[in-house]
């Protein structure tokens, strides 16, 4: 049984029809990318799955069953605006949201430090939060997120405001609760990042699934018929090739439908040419990204 | 229930999260409730009698029997000056009356010859009116003794002619003094009869100032818990709490809780700054505690159904400012219910302001004690389910 399952959600804000129509699920321990254009239904679908707010149709079954009181001290949610108390000091406002979850104040205070040392907070932590950067503020949502130990991670746009140092340490984190064993869902419109991190994805564009499945799989599906290859020297004529286009330091050639990549690699050995690079040109989820949302 | 506890206390941070918030919790309060205190109780002791002008061009014993005269009714406080200080004086309108006595004065009423007195008064002042009476009254009064010795003379004069001017004059002299004497030793023909009273019940200046002062300066605070509200919901930190095993009761119970213990710690420190600095007699200190205890919880309550209604921070402060301040006006909190007029008087104890104030007024200066004010507790606790309940249903997360 999956840990989170969504089936055919559907949320109307008056006219507007956020989600129309959202399934997936979520197997235990994995890392699932949650993507879609700003304005998709991401958010709204990740408040229906953690009960903020009432589906109109559609169920969500989260941790074997429907959300309870009891389930929420079990999951950490990461939202997307910064749901920190400004006023607050760094260390008081994450121990009070630890105390939310269920966490007494000495153990929150225990827990916090190596994390608060792992992000380069500890010496600010006497600080108000509003005197943090917005880096620094990302990276106390993390650490509120994550402070209960919770089963399930659901994180909003993690990496906003991140720089690439801050990011990496944040994917670290994301990486080792992975190995402990922990849920994860991202949901991002950057989608580099789900590349390095996700196994699974749902697309969504205008609150409809459009893509879901393994993250592999679908490349596969939306690769053209093309071969990306780097030679020492010039790149001879080659029979079956309709295009020839650079890509970063190799060339993807673009194959008519009759020729195989095995036999344009069989030319090119037969032409003795010294080859650095060949592979199967898969699209990346940003150009797939792009093409699906726009043939929507 | 620690988690009511947790919510409290993370409110108390926030509201103390800047120093200045001290100036609004205690210092404000103390010079505010000095000030006025010290202003109430100036109005209470000062001398209300009407200033009237006197200039006395005449000098002479009769002029100045007319100013003891009026000194002596009580209504008026003459002050006797030369003509060029009391015009001036008069002109800057530091009194509503400027009597002159003419050079002359007395000799003319010696020789039974009537006499002009010059009386200025300030147009459409009340008090100006009031001096005129005093001053008639006063003139009535010379005139009767000097009527008095007129009489004495003339019947002397029928039973033995005076030998000659001077004996008349000491004949006129010592009437005129004997009918001053008679007249000023006479019973009043209106007696006041006053039931004796065995509560006290006299106006305290420093405890209406006090009291006042402490309502509004909690009640402001505590209808701020609107602000509160508002900004959790517009930075995301209420949604946040749906993800926590926290229940909508649970946040508003510990919201309420915060808030409104600081509010008793607040009046705690001001009835005790009032009883030992301004030597205020509070009354029964349990019927005081239930009223306070009341108070906040109508205004807290009334703070939460704010929240469900109010769209941003600077409106919710906004509103409780305002609020506060046209309360504080209308609840008797800055100046008695007396001044009112009668209808008004009882149209304001619509607001829960009023009862509370009315509760320590009855309980300091009326020596009322906890029976008496029951019935404002019972309005005020009614109200605090009135908005909660109110406040409940309306309340919202986004």
């Amino acid at each position: 049984m999956a840990t989170v399952e969504v089936s055919h959600l559907k949320k109307a804000f008056g006219p507007t029809q956020a989600v129309a129509d959202v399934s997936f699920a979520v197997e235990k321990g994995e890392i699932f990318g949650l993507l879609g254009p700003n304005g998709a239904g991401k958010t709204t679908s990740i408040r229906l799955m953690l009960d903020i707010f009432q589906p109109d149709a559609g169920t969500v079954s989260i941790l074997d069953g429907p959300m309870t009181e009891a389930k929420k001290n079990r999951i950490g949610y990461m939202p997307e605006e910064r749901g920190l108390y400004q006023e607050m000091p760094l260390e008081a406002c994450l121990i009070y949201l630890a105390t939310l979850k269920g966490l007494s104040k000495t153990d929150a205070r225990r827990r916090l430090q190596p994390y608060l040392e792992h992000f380069d907070l500890a010496q600010h932590r006497a600080k108000k939060v509003k005197e943090l950067s917005k880096g620094m503020q990302q990276k106390a949502q993390i650490i509120s997120t994550v402070l209960h130990e919770p089963e399930i991670l659901i994180m909003d746009e993690p990496f906003s405001g991140l720089d690439p140092v801050n990011t990496q340490l944040a994917k670290d984190l994301m990486l080792e609760l992975h190995r402990r064993g922990v849920t994860i869902i991202m949901s991002t419109h950057i989608m580099h990042q789900v590349e390095e991190l996700c196994n699974r994805i749902v697309l969504i564009n205008q609150g409809r699934n459009v893509l879901y499945g393994d993250l592999a799989q679908i490349r596969r599906e939306h690769s053209g018929h093309a071969v990306r290859v780097k030679v020492d020297g010039e790149l001879p004529a080659l029979a079956g090739v309709q295009a020839v286009t650079p890509h970063n330091d190799a060339l993807q050639l673009t194959l008519d439908q009759q020729t195989s990549p095995q036999e344009i690699l069989q030319q090119l050995v037969s032409q003795h040419c010294a080859i650095e690079q060949f592979e199967i040109a898969l699209p990346s989820l940003d150009e797939i990204f792009i093409q699906v949302v726009s043939e929507q | 229930m620690n988690r009511i506890l947790n919510i409290a206390r993370k409110d108390t941070l926030l509201r103390f999260a800047s120093p200045s918030e001290l100036l609004f919790f205690i210092v404000l309060p103390v010079i505010f409730t000095m000030v006025v205190s010290n202003f109430a109780s100036g109005q209470a002791n000062s001398d209300n009698r009407i200033a009237v002008l006197v200039v006395n061009q005449d000098g002479g014993a009769l002029s100045q029997d007319l100013v003891q005269v009026l000194t002596d009714g009580g209504s008026v406080r003459p002050e006797t000056l030369d003509a060029a200080a009391a015009a001036a004086q008069f002109d800057d309108g530091d009194a509503p009356a400027l009597l002159t006595i003419p050079a002359g004065f007395e000799a003319s009423l010696r020789a039974g010859q009537p006499v002009d007195l010059d009386l200025q008064l300030e147009p459409t002042s009340v008090n100006g009116m009031a001096a005129q009476q005093a001053i008639e009254a006063a003139a009535a009064q010379v005139s009767r003794a000097l009527s008095a010795a007129d009489s004495s003379v003339a019947a002397a004069e029928q039973l033995r002619p005076f030998d000659d001017a001077s004996q008349r004059t000491a004949y006129f002299d010592a009437s005129l003094a004997a009918a001053q004497n008679l007249l000023a030793a006479a019973p009043e023909r209106m007696v006041a009869v006053a039931a004796v009273q065995e509560q006290r019940e006299e106006y305290s200046g420093a405890l209406q100032g006090s009291a006042g002062q402490m309502l509004v300066w909690v009640f402001i605070p505590l209808l701020g818990t609107s602000g509160m509200m508002v900004s959790e919901r517009v930075t995301g930190t209420l949604k946040r709490l749906l993800t926590t095993p926290t229940s909508t009761s649970t946040y508003l119970l510990g919201t309420v809780v915060g808030q409104y213990s600081l509010s008793i710690v607040q009046m705690l420190l001001l009835v005790g700054f009032g009883a030992l600095v301004l030597n205020i007699r509070w009354g029964p200190p349990a019927a005081v505690l239930g009223v306070l205890m009341a108070f906040g919880l109508s205004s807290v309550a009334m703070g939460v159904m704010l929240g469900a209604f109010v769209k941003s921070e600077n409106q919710a402060n906004g509103l409780s400012i305002m609020l506060g301040m046209v309360f504080g006006m209308m609840s008797g909190s800055f100046w008695p219910l007396e001044f009112f007029p009668p209808v008004m008087q009882k149209i304001v104890f619509v607001i829960p302001m009023t009862w509370a104030m009315q509760a320590l007024t009855d309980l300091g200066t009326r020596g009322r004690d906890f029976g008496a004010i029951l019935p404002a507790i019972g309005y005020m606790l009614a109200s605090a389910v009135l908005f909660f309940l109110v406040g409940v249903k309306r309340f919202r997360y986004e």
